[in-house]
């Protein structure tokens, strides 16, 4: 046998080249992760911060009656730099897998975790805490807040079910119900914004956009465990779900049901998502673009798909966390999201034309 | 034998064309009896919004408008004369806005189902309205002041931002036709990006033009005064000149491009030329009050369950129902507030999300 | 000479003293309407050709002087002589002047031109403008913000205010306002005038010439803003500083106000008491070392250097450490709990912009809901102290936290009461808080009617006391 390559060969390389994808952008997320320590903050550079967690490895805290300085600097890096750079990482993850599954079920390039109303129903519970003082399960504190916003986030995947169970409900059509709830909901939103004194008005609106301040390390845990449940859940019906993206009647006749599957699909994703937008408000376009840049690297198959996803979704909302602090000025990473991911998004627009997407 | 054109009793048979000519002619007195009724209500509750704006009777305010049209004035600060300031540059620049914004919103949107030949089209579900907005940020930011008449100048910035989504709409027209939903949600992420954009530039901008702003991003036409009328009126009226001349032509889109073209109609060309009139229209109105929403979605679907598709009848009888709905969305604003007017976009969008989830549900699955 | 010449000249020596003296008198008598108060502050009238604190005779002879262009005399030097403002100094402004000394006749009012403060720099450069008013005013509509509240009642307007607008949430303290409490709002907040209440009110009480508002440039701007009001309505928009700390501004924003409604003898009154105590308090300062201070009016964040709070700070004495910024607020904390986006800034860490003392300065809604009305009269087992303690604790951040040295001022005072309590908290060796109190009561009675007893009421709070409180 000479050099020639089966296509087994072929096969196993190029599976081999996708992991290789998957853990490279890992590393380079991780990377900007830890570089992320160094930025935007006047009294943290990266040499400290890294110092700090060396010592805090090594078992020393520094205490405030000794060296307040020392102190200082321990608890930003420890209770602030960490657990955001942590929170952000994941939150990426989760959009991202969020994304791609969603665009798998749908069966259009343009859907988003965003656009099914997920993030107007939470957005909406938030306000509701901000402006009237008003939440469902009366826990002081953050978690109130987030319970407001999962409750509410809920809405609209009990109404796609229910509209699923009356008739024959198309991917387009859950689309347009996503939409059409995140205009109902938008319109609360405004009914309430407008009554708001201006400072709450101020946070109202840069928790529309995004930001990634303020996620402590209970945020972080929860979180975490948000994305494992996510991605244990999502590997699983992973064939099902390539099954089902085949076509309606190619996966009845190969044994799966697929509006089953996509509703189920849409809960998982509309939990997730709204305990992510609890948590940071709702950033958009990273659900969005992602699995098309994944598409790029690892093709479409879910098993690989839904990985990929989640590290290159915490690659972008790092690198733009990062891009948003060393431009300063208060300005929130939903916004630098917004910049990078438009242009690939009409770039994906226009190829649209010629390319086969759709039905 | 019965000789032609007569039956066995004598009585002539009317042939085939006369029967259709009659029936076409009698369907359409009734469109046009339709869009006249839709046209009477709007003025009655036009009227009426008179007495809710001033808490006034209407016979008094006829009084006021008669005296000031017949140049009397009533002393200063006496009763009379501040009435007669709520009246005059207060209400009736507001509802002179109304009507003409209503007209202006039912319009683009009628065309643009037409043009785009998507249901669901309508400046605002697909972006054009909040690329407008963000023009309007952009002046603000640079400088231009509300309060200090720069009106063209905000009107101008609107008009040219929401030139960027409409350009994407064209670049995307072809793919939507055989998926309508595509359309909106590119409209969805366009809305998304704008906002964001916006955001970037209220965290440059002070505490008073982010509540201008604001108030822009929901819709309002309570600081509505007369130096608004001029410009919205002409860059309405110019804009629904353009789109009613092109009428006919519009109606061919609905065939399919292709045919289009085989009767002799550019179909891009024509998608362009219906947009930037669109444009016009949606700059000008979201210049003076905002995003206001729903209207255009709304309006072409009802009024079509009753006229047909024809946009000879579709676009006025929107218009009649759009200026009935914004008056009446204003009035229940005004009802339901103690302090500051609740903005019509609010209310509108409180109305309209819910017909437009309606209208999704409702259709068969094959349309979409 | 004999004895009976002698005592005639003595006699009409004694006479010649005593009417001299009689003369003494009465030339005295008569300058003593220009006798000059201590008051270090400015009339910003048209009129008011001397630039002092009142428009009197004083001012008619340095306008004949510029009329007659006597050396030294222009219009340059004493801008405020142009009375009836056109550009000219000639009969008008004397005339101008002499109705304004007269008085106004059975309500009849005329024009007088005064100076407009404001924070519009872009569109008025140096912070101020010239409007017209219909003097003497009357009745008038105010802004109730809780700054303005004091300044009204120091001047005594209560009876010419016939609507206010402010937000449902802060509204008048029912206790120290009851007339103000019991107006409907006319606006849905301090900064924004409903046109239809408006209106109602001014259909309501005939005679209403003017509003009332802040210099800030947020009030009346949108809406019914202040071009419809002047323009359209007709009414006399008037800008005071009414949050100002600096001495001068105050004294002048309650000159203008007496002058406005022709109750210039308690403004000055209160003008020259204020002036007075300022400047005590300054001989007590001085020579000690500066304390570096920072200010805070809420949860989680500084005051910035530009903010009305920073200048409390400064006018105790003390040197601000932060630096200005436009939306004057500095957080140091994200705001867990309420929202997620106010992004800490964490220069405010930095050696160089940590202060020494941190002054909470508060309203009366610290301690708990405003709704029962001057919550600081309430008994302690009112207060929110879950939320006090808080707020205090949110400082543990900064150095000087282990020092104890948060102390916090609520409640609605006049400003002099704030500076006062400020300086004890800064210098407690040169002021005491009793020194405080008592001028406090001091202005209470002379000016507010007496209103509250200090000492029953809670101003100032010390690190130690909210932390050794139960709840």
């Amino acid at each position: 046998m000479s050099g020639e390559r089966t296509p087994e060969d072929k096969y196993v390389s190029a599976q081999r080249r996708r992991y290789l994808y998957i853990i490279l952008f890992l590393a380079i997320a991780i990377g900007i992760a830890v570089y992320s320590f160094g930025v935007g903050s006047a009294v943290i550079d990266f040499n400290i911060a890294i110092k700090v967690i060396i010592d805090r490895l090594n078992g020393i805290v520094p205490d405030r009656s000794v060296d307040y300085w020392a102190w200082l600097r321990d608890m930003l890096v420890i209770e602030d730099t960490v657990p955001r750079a942590l929170g952000g990482l994941i939150i990426g993850a989760i959009l991202g897998v969020c994304g791609a599954v969603m665009q798998t079920c749908v069966r259009n390039p343009l859907a988003s975790p965003y656009t099914t109303g997920i993030s107007a129903a939470a957005l909406f519970g938030v306000t509701l805490s901000l402006v009237l003082g008003f939440r469902f399960i009366p826990i002081p504190g953050e978690t109130g807040l987030i319970m407001n916003a999962f409750i509410l986030s809920m809405f609209p995947c009990l109404l796609m079910i229910m509209v699923s169970v009356k008739r024959k409900t198309t991917p387009t059509m859950l689309v347009l119900i996503g939409i059409g709830v995140m205009y109902l909901f938008n319109a609360f939103t405004m009914i309430m914004k407008y009554r708001a004194e201006p400072d709450v008005l101020k946070q109202i609106q840069l928790w529309s956009i995004g930001s990634l301040t303020g996620i402590g390390w209970s945020a972080v845990y929860v979180l975490f465990a948000t994305l494992i449940a996510l991605l244990i859940f999502m590997l699983c019906f992973s064939r099902k779900m390539d099954v089902m993206a085949s076509g309606e009647n190619q996966s009845i006749s190969l044994g799966v049901r697929p509006d089953r599957v996509r509703i189920i699909c849409m809960v998982a994703i509309s939990a997730c998502t709204s305990v992510a937008v609890a948590f940071s408000g709702a950033i958009g376009f990273v659900g969005l673009i992602i699995p098309h840049l994944s598409r790029l690297f690892v093709g479409s198959k879910s098993k690989m798909l839904i990985p990929c996803s989640a590290v290159l979704g915490a690659l972008l909302l790092i690198a733009s966390d990062v891009v948003a602090r060393l431009l300063g000025n208060g300005l929130p990473v939903g916004a630098v999201t917004a910049v990078i991911g438009s242009p690939v998004f009409i770039y994906f627009l226009i190829k649209m034309r010629s390319n086969g997407w759709g039905k | 034998m019965t000789p032609e054109g007569l039956n066995s009793e004598g009585d002539s048979i009317p042939d085939c064309e006369d029967i259709l000519v009659e029936e076409y002619l009698s369907s359409a007195r009734i469109k046009l009896l339709l869009i006249a009724l839709l046209f009477i209500i709007a003025a009655i509750i036009a009227i009426y919004s008179f007495t809710i704006y001033g808490d006034m009777e209407l016979s008094y305010v006829f009084e006021l408008i008669s005296n000031h049209i017949s140049g009397n004035t009533y002393p200063e600060y006496s009763p009379e004369w501040f009435d007669d300031i709520i009246i005059w540059e207060s209400a009736l620049p507001r509802v002179i806005f109304c009507i003409i914004a209503a007209i202006g919103l039912a319009v683009a949107g009628a065309s643009m189902q037409t043009a785009m030949n998507n249901p669901l089209a309508d400046p605002y579900t697909v972006g054009i309205s909040s690329g407008a907005c963000l023009g309007l940020a952009v002046a603000l930011s640079v400088g231009f002041s509300v309060n200090h008449g720069d009106l063209l100048g905000i009107n101008i910035f609107a008009f040219i931002f929401s030139l960027f989504p409409l350009a994407l709409i064209l670049i995307l027209a072809p793919k939507t036709h055989s998926s309508p939903s595509t359309l909106i949600l590119a409209g969805v992420a366009l809305s998304y990006l704008f906002n964001a954009a916006n955001t970037i530039i209220m965290v440059t901008v002070d505490a008073e033009t982010l509540e201008t702003i604001y108030k822009w991003q929901v819709g309002t036409v309570s600081d509505i005064r007369w130096d608004n009328i001029p410009l919205t009126l002409g860059f309405v009226a110019l804009g629904s000149a353009l789109v009613t001349i092109l009428s006919k032509k519009l109606n061919l889109l609905s065939l399919g491009d292709a045919s289009a073209t085989s009767l002799g109609v550019d179909p891009d060309n024509l998608r362009m030329i219906c947009l930037v009139a669109i444009a016009f229209i949606v700059g000008a109105i979201v210049g003076s009050a905002g995003i206001i929403g729903f209207i255009g979605l709304v309006t072409p679907h009802i009024v079509r369950t009753f006229v047909g598709s024809n946009n000879k009848y579709v676009i006025p009888a929107s218009a009649g129902l759009g200026i009935i709905m914004i008056i009446t969305a204003d009035i229940l604003c005004k009802m339901f507030t103690v302090y500051d007017d609740m903005p019509v976009g609010a209310m509108l969008a409180l109305i309209g999300a819910p017909i437009f989830l309606y209208l999704v549900i409702r259709r068969k699955s094959n349309v979409w | 000479m004999n004895a009976n010449s002698t005592k005639i000249i003595i006699v009409i020596a004694a006479i010649v003293v005593v009417a001299a003296g009689v003369g003494a008198f009465m030339v005295l008598n008569q300058n003593s309407d220009n006798s000059t108060k201590n008051i270090d502050a400015s009339l910003e009238v048209y009129g008011n050709a001397n630039n002092d604190y009142r428009i009197d005779n004083k001012d008619l002879s340095i306008i004949e002087k510029i009329i007659k262009k006597e050396s030294g005399y222009t219009l340059e030097k004493y801008p405020l002589a142009d009375a009836y403002y056109d550009g000219v100094v000639d009969d008008k402004d004397i005339q101008q002047v002499k109705d304004i000394i007269a008085g106004a006749k059975d309500g009849n009012q005329f024009s007088v031109w005064h100076i407009n403060h404001t924070t519009d720099l872009t569109n008025y450069p140096s912070g101020s403008y010239v409007v017209d008013t219909k003097w003497p005013i009357t009745k008038t509509v105010a802004n109730g913000a809780a700054n303005s509240l004091t300044l009204y009642e120091m001047v005594g307007l209560t009876d010419n205010i016939v609507g206010m607008n402010y937000s449902s949430g802060s509204p008048p303290d029912k206790i120290i306002y009851p007339k103000y409490a019991a107006f409907e709002s006319l606006g849905s907040s301090t900064t924004n005038l409903n046109e239809e209440k408006l209106v109602a009110c001014l259909k309501d009480n005939p005679g209403t010439t003017a509003v009332i508002t802040a210099d800030n440039k947020s009030y009346l701007a949108s809406g019914c803003n202040e071009k419809y009001i002047e323009e359209t309505l007709k009414i006399d928009v008037i800008r005071i500083q009414h949050a100002a700390v600096d001495p001068k501004e105050h004294s002048s924003a309650i000159l203008l106000l007496g002058f406005l409604f022709q109750k210039d003898t308690k403004a000055e009154e209160v003008a020259e008491w204020t002036t007075a105590v300022f400047k005590e308090l300054d001989k007590k300062l001085d020579g000690a070392a500066k304390v570096r201070v920072a200010s805070s009016s809420g949860e989680k964040y500084l005051s910035a250097r530009n903010s009305d709070y920073a200048d409390v700070a400064v006018q105790a004495g003390g040197e601000y450490t932060l630096w200005e910024q436009s939306s004057s607020s500095i957080y140091f904390k994200e705001y867990k709990g309420s929202s997620k986006t106010y992004e800490p800034d964490p220069r405010v860490f930095l050696e160089e912009y940590q202060a020494d003392k941190i002054l909470g300065i508060r309203t009366g809604a610290f301690l708990g809901s405003v709704k029962d009305g001057a919550s600081w009269y309430g008994s302690p087992d009112k207060w929110d102290v879950a939320k006090m303690k808080a707020y205090v604790e949110d400082f543990s951040v900064f150095k000087c936290y282990d020092d104890k040295a948060v102390t916090v001022i609520s409640g609605d005072m006049p400003i002099v009461a704030r500076v006062l309590y400020a300086a004890s908290a800064l210098y407690p060796d040169l002021i005491s808080k009793e020194y405080a109190d008592e001028k406090h009561q001091e202005f209470v009675d002379k000016f507010l009617g007496g209103s509250y007893i200090v000492k029953d009421c809670h101003f100032i709070f010390t690190q130690e006391e909210i932390e050794a409180m139960k709840g």
